[in-house]
């Protein structure tokens, strides 16, 4: 096997997406430019890379701050330290539109997760749980309510 | 949730927020233009085509990413045998 074959491999297959990526970088350049594959899994390997260092310097960051779960501020201040401070503004500026595009959703959907943007994913897993738990203890109680007033009719008979 | 996935395969990082994978996508994005657009210029410069790994293993680009300049390095191993050859 060709040592390329094994671009993106990883022990956990954790890569992006080679179609994708491929077409992405096909609209960044000029229709007249081709791109070697050698050169298409090198840029994919970049951008793992890329991640992964954005990622460790965030944890870094996150770590110094004493805070448990990666937040927007600290992937903004690693892209700084990183040399990538250019990058900060146009990011906070996607950050804003999702935030708007988040809070729009929400409402849309009956402003029950007005904060949902700035929810962790064991959050969001223990208010579904929470909320399954309330739906059930309704079903329940609803249960019980419906089948006492047969009880009572069977002893006034 | 390919970019989450990437990011906790680092044992170290813990819990991450649900925004994060968006600023990180953006970052990416601007990046890949980045590297694009020095590696199409150094592609012009050499009278190519082609862009291949060559173009963007050049010094320019080490200069240009200092931060990566190692990493990039590290990926020759992902490189075909004759390109290994070549560049010995």
């Amino acid at each position: 096997m060709e040592p390329m074959d094994i671009v993106g491999k990883s022990k956990e297959d954790a890569s992006l997406p080679k179609a994708t990526m491929t077409k992405i970088i096909k609209e960044m350049l000029p229709p007249d430019v081709r791109v070697a594959r050698d050169a298409q899994d090198l840029l994919i390997e970049c951008c793992v890379e890329f991640i992964n260092l954005v990622s460790s310097e965030s944890n870094e960051v996150c770590n110094r701050e004493d805070k448990r779960t990666i937040a927007p501020e600290h992937v903004l201040k690693a892209l700084q330290v990183l040399g990538f401070g250019e990058y900060v503004e146009e990011v906070y500026a996607a950050y804003e539109q999702h935030k708007l595009e988040t809070m729009q959703d929400s409402l849309r959907g009956g402003g029950k997760w007005s904060n949902g943007a700035e929810m962790t994913e064991e959050e969001a897993l223990a208010e579904q749980q929470r909320m399954f738990a309330e739906a059930r203890a309704r079903m329940n109680g609803g249960a019980i309510a419906s089948k006492q007033p047969d009880a009572d009719q069977s002893l006034d008979s | 949730a390919r970019i989450k996935k990437i990011m906790q395969a680092d044992e170290d990082v813990g819990k991450i927020a649900l925004a994060v994978p968006v600023l990180v996508s953006k970052a990416l994005e601007l990046f890949l233009q980045d590297l694009c657009d020095r590696t199409y210029e150094i592609t012009l410069q050499r009278g190519a085509k082609t862009m291949n790994s060559l173009h963007l293993n050049s010094e320019t680009i080490y200069n240009g990413f200092p931060i990566i300049r190692e990493r990039i390095k590290d990926l020759q191993d992902f490189q075909p045998n004759w390109l290994i050859m070549y560049r010995k």
